[in-house]
């Protein structure tokens, strides 16, 4: 079977004036399809630069990436964020939601890039959207704005963004890190729940012992590689 | 089809800043406007032009010109005789003026009106025939209105050889032009002092015919010496001609404007895409393309750019019409009597501003586009990465700039007297030294951040830093401040060192005590006004120690305009001219004996003239050969003027009438006593203007001032442009800002501490753009000077260098900057900053 997320000898470093310390060195992982992994390590170890990379939001300096079997390598724009936009999903620690746009027109939004609505009035888009609306406790807020909501709503949304157009992966760069520990919680068991419905493959950077204990994976980043993979 | 919410969530973000979105479509219309207001000025008047040019030349298709006094008369007859010219009109053009206070001038035209049947002007003739007696005339009701005359009633009217006295007896179709009394031919001919000669013979010729270049021919062969067959309107052709440099001073004055206004297009529009940076990293992170991107920024340019260019078409018109009076009130001031024109709206005119402001607004997008088609996602979401790139651009920007002033220089050093090559050195030169503010003020800031911290303490340290930082959102804006006051500071040293030149070449100038003046420049004697008797009895007044006399006669051979002054002097008078060439006291050993000639400054330059060359023209018998002796500097003249002895003027051309005497007093005379003494002597017409030297100076100083009023408008607009700009650009910039400035409240900033940083701020950088102002404005100030005005009219002058207004220009810009930032920072003090960080 193919793994969901393949990484060979992925290198990357960040130029700071005349010095480039290396970030990620020659770092090796596969993910299977639909497993739920957790990345965790110090702070600027390395875990956003990581999951930007898998993203193809970020080219690494050497390696190749695979995500789904395609070689994001060879892909260019705007084939690299046409990838993105069918493949990925993604959920930030900061939720960077369009402030412009309603929670229904946010979770629209994946969809309409990919051609699945035209419109916002499409039914299958709105059946959609609804269905998982409801599913995450959003069903009445679906006309408010982002400003409007609170910081678990706001991941709840961010959430849905993510996984509206059914992505193959779906990456979370620490999306507790704004909510309370009891907000957090949900919104992890929401997602879990939503991705292991979907079998989709989750790769969330986390500080969060309670969220690293759920994964079915725990891959740390230490001096730029996966220092400890267990399961 | 592209996908829709990236535009929903583009378009709602303008929406809910709608302060910055009204005023980047401000600054846009700002930027059409000056174009609009400029072009549609020069349109008028050109059409103004045009218009008096066919009207008076009735439908003709050539015209017989000739040297003074005129076209003889009997030329008439033989070409009629010849069967060449079956459809000929004589005519005679005279400019008059209303006599009183509040003078008005107008043209009367001498028309035969059986002679007259098929020139256009005759389909306005009154059906009865009444103005055939003597001293009747006809005009428009306009015109008759002007004058507060109905039929039946007289007219008494002046020109430079004396009255006219004219009944208007009938009312004429509107067609016929305003401003115009018709008279009979003979009527005119006696009035005017031009028995047997007139101006002009209009033709209609079949310029279809095959024979018509045979018909030419004929015709040329039956003209005496000094006549000329030329095409209808060559000769008011050659006279607009005058007007291009006037309008090649406009062209330059809008130049500036277009300049500041080009900078503010691309302010507003830049600053429109910029503070969206992060929204469009977030969609680039959601999968939109570049290209999808693009198009949402270049489909809103389009939308902004219709937007501010439909108001900007629109004001640019209102400022336009008050633009014409200016310029129609300049012309007539300093060329030719032209009639109050309408606006006349070009479609060229509105297109190129259409297009200036769609298409500038649409070009200014595309760094904007092509820096978020490059930059990942990632970049495109910080906003630091943001500043690094905009550091990048800044100093390609100052390279770019440099490259300009190089190119601008060196179209300088190009021998040529090409005025657009002058005008496009400027462009570049302005450019590039626009461009060069944002680095200058970059580097400033740098340089300021340690001694400013240490005066100032924190806000001093943050201000300095925060206006460094920010340079890529208010670089633009201090650029466009910096172009504005530089013009005003270039157009303000021009025509101050212009006032000042003209000040003193007129004290230099006009050396006698009174001066007695008749109206009109040139004319034949009719024996009216300035005749010898006057003359002999003003020399024998009391107190009178001499007088010099001028007589003034322009002579129009195919294609130029020659101005010939008649001057009778005294050696006091002769040293009033201010020589640049020539030998004073040779030239003065041979004034009464040689035929020798003064070439202006101006005229001596557009035909390449230098002391020892000799120039004809075009005599009563002949021509008349004289040698240029001298040039000295005159700005009363742009087409220039050749002074010559009197009698030789007069022995070429005839007797003509004294337009001007000057009167010197001796030494123990009383002023006031004389000036009574010669009032006396004057007949009572009022048509003879009696004033003394101070009063010719002031009043020639007040039509200068009024001649520039333009410029002034011009450098106003463009002020109000740029100020309007870095308003917008504060504005937008503080809207940006309003978490970091919550995050210091929060943190125990005091509202009166943020005020003060974000005060200090702003004016640190009104103040720097001020600075790069100064050496910007002398550089606006050297072109116009050295560059634009002697290729345009030919004459020279030394800088003076306005001080005062240096200092204004420095409070001016600070002024600005601190007024446009005033808002932004009560606004960002203001704001609880609970709301501020909450905001996402």
């Amino acid at each position: 079977m193919t793994a969901a997320i393949a990484l060979h000898r992925v290198s990357k470093s960040y130029r700071n004036g005349a010095v480039a310390p290396p970030v990620l060195r020659q770092l090796d992982l596969e993910i299977a399809t639909g497993t739920f992994a957790v990345l965790f390590g110090r702070s600027g170890s390395g875990k956003s630069t990581l999951l930007n990379i898998i993203a193809g939001i970020d080219p690494p300096d050497a390696g190749t990436v695979r995500i789904a079997g395609t070689d994001l390598g060879t892909l260019r724009e705007p084939a690299l964020t046409l990838f993105r936009r069918r493949h990925i999903g993604f959920i930030f620690q900061s939720f960077n939601l369009l402030p412009t746009l309603t929670v229904a027109e946010n979770v629209l939004l994946p969809l309409q890039l990919n051609g699945v609505v035209r419109g916002g009035a499409d039914p299958l888009g709105a059946r959609r959207i609804a269905a998982l609306l409801e599913r995450l406790g959003l069903a009445d807020r679906h006309a408010a704005f982002p400003e409007e909501l609170s910081g678990g709503e706001r991941q709840r949304v961010a959430i849905a963004r993510a996984l509206v157009h059914q992505p193959d992966v779906v990456l979370a760069d620490e999306p507790t890190g704004n909510l309370d520990l009891e907000t957090g919680r949900q919104v992890i068991t929401l997602l879990d729940d939503l991705v292991r419905d979907a079998g989709v493959t989750l790769v969330m950077a986390t500080h969060s012992h309670e969220v690293i204990g759920r994964a079915d994976r725990e891959l740390q980043i230490r001096d730029g590689r996966i220092a400890a993979v267990s399961r | 089809m592209d996908a829709s919410l990236p535009y929903l969530a583009s378009a709602r973000h303008l929406w809910r800043h709608p302060w910055q979105l009204g005023l980047g479509v401000l600054g846009i219309a700002l930027g059409v406007a000056a174009v609009v207001a400029i072009q549609t000025t020069r349109a008028s008047v050109s059409h103004a032009f045009d218009a008096a040019t066919a009207a008076l030349a009735g439908g003709a298709t050539h015209q017989i010109i000739a040297a003074p006094p005129g076209v003889d008369e009997q030329l008439l007859a033989r070409l009629r005789r010849a069967g060449v010219a079956p459809r000929s009109t004589p005519i005679i053009e005279r400019t008059v003026t209303t006599l009183g206070d509040a003078a008005r001038t107008l043209t009367v035209l001498g028309i035969d009106p059986f002679a007259a049947r098929g020139h256009a002007l005759a389909g306005a003739m009154p059906a009865n025939l009444a103005f055939l007696t003597r001293q009747g005339a006809y005009a428009n009701a306009a015109t008759a209105t002007m004058l507060g005359v109905a039929p039946g009633d007289r007219l008494m009217l002046g020109f430079s050889g004396g009255t006219i006295a004219l009944e208007l007896v009938a009312i004429a179709a509107d067609t016929l032009p305003d401003e115009l009394l018709v008279v009979d031919l003979a009527t005119a001919q006696e009035a005017f002092g031009l028995a047997g000669h007139l101006s002009r013979i209009d033709l209609l010729l079949d310029t279809g015919a095959d024979d018509s270049a045979e018909i030419e021919r004929r015709i040329r062969a039956l003209l005496p010496a000094n006549h000329w067959l030329v095409a209808a309107g060559t000769l008011r052709a050659t006279l607009g001609r005058l007007t291009e440099a006037f309008h090649a001073n406009l062209g330059a004055l809008g130049l500036l404007a277009l300049l500041v206004g080009l900078f503010l297009v691309y302010n507003a529009q830049s600053f429109l895409v910029r503070q969206r940076r992060e929204l469009f990293g977030r969609l680039r992170t959601l999968g939109v393309t570049r290209a999808q991107l693009a198009r949402v920024v270049l489909f809103e340019a389009l939308l902004f750019g219709s937007g501010g260019t439909a108001l900007g078409l629109a004001l640019g018109l209102v400022l336009a019409r008050r633009l014409l009076r200016l310029a129609l009130q300049t012309i007539n001031d300093l060329y030719f009597h032209l009639q109050v024109a309408e606006l006349q709206l070009s479609v060229p005119v509105l297109l190129g501003a259409a297009l200036l402001g769609i298409g500038g607004t649409v070009l200014a997008a595309v760094p904007a586009i092509v820096e978020a088609a490059r930059a990942s996602p990632r970049q495109l979401a910080s906003r630091i990465a943001g500043e690094r790139t905009a550091a990048k651009v800044i100093r390609r920007v100052a390279m770019f700039g440099a490259l300009l002033i190089a190119i601008g220089s060196a179209t300088l050093w190009l021998p040529s007297t090409s005025m657009q090559l002058g005008l496009a050195a400027l462009f570049l030169l302005l450019l590039g030294g626009a461009l060069l503010v944002p680095p200058l003020v970059h580097t400033a800031l740098g340089v300021l951040q340690a001694p400013l911290g240490a005066l100032c303490g924190h806000a001093g340290f943050q201000a300095t830093r925060a206006a460094r930082r920010n340079l890529s959102r208010t670089g633009v804006a201090a650029a466009a401040l910096a172009l504005a006051v530089a013009s005003g500071l270039g157009i303000g040293t021009m025509v101050e060192s212009f006032r000042h030149a003209v000040d003193a070449w007129l004290g230099q100038m006009l050396r006698a005590d009174l001066y007695l003046s008749a109206p009109g420049s040139d004319d034949y004697a009719s024996g009216g006004a300035l005749d010898d008797a006057l003359l002999t009895a003003l020399a024998s007044v009391d107190g009178v120690a001499g007088i010099t006399t001028v007589r003034t006669l322009t002579l129009t051979p195919p294609g130029d305009v020659l101005k010939l002054t008649g001057y009778e002097l005294n050696r006091r008078a002769f040293d009033g001219f201010q020589l640049l060439a020539g030998d004073r006291d040779a030239i003065w050993r041979r004034w009464q004996r040689e035929p020798i000639a003064l070439a202006s400054e101006p005229f001596a330059r557009k035909r390449r003239l230098a002391v020892g060359d000799r120039i004809n023209l075009p005599a009563r018998a002949g021509t008349l050969s004289v040698e240029i002796a001298g040039i000295y500097r005159d700005y009363g003249n742009g087409r220039g003027t050749l002074a010559i002895d009197r009698a030789l003027l007069e022995n070429a051309f005839g007797p003509i009438a004294t337009s001007s005497a000057g009167i010197y007093l001796s030494a123990s005379a009383d002023l006031r006593a004389v000036q009574r003494a010669i009032e006396a002597l004057l007949p009572a017409t009022g048509l003879l203007h009696l004033r003394p030297q101070q009063a010719i100076r002031d009043a020639s100083l007040q039509v200068f001032d009024r001649t520039f009023l333009i410029a002034g408008v011009l450098r106003d607009v463009a002020t109000v442009i740029a100020a309007i700009g870095v308003f917008a650009g504060l504005l937008a910039l503080a809207l940006e800002r309003t978490r970091e400035f919550a995050t210091q409240r929060a943190l125990g900033q005091t509202r009166a501490a943020l005020w003060w940083q974000l005060m200090l701020e702003t004016g640190l950088l009104g103040l720097l753009a001020g600075l790069c102002a100064l050496p910007l404005g002398g550089l606006i100030a050297i072109v116009l000077i050295d560059v634009v005005n002697v290729r345009a009219f030919g004459w020279t002058m030394a800088i003076t260098i306005p001080w005062p207004m240096l200092g204004h220009g420095l409070l001016l810009a600070l002024g600005a900057a601190l007024l446009a930032g005033c808002y932004p920072a009560w606004r960002l003090a203001a704001q609880p900053p609970a709301a501020a960080l909450r905001e996402e």
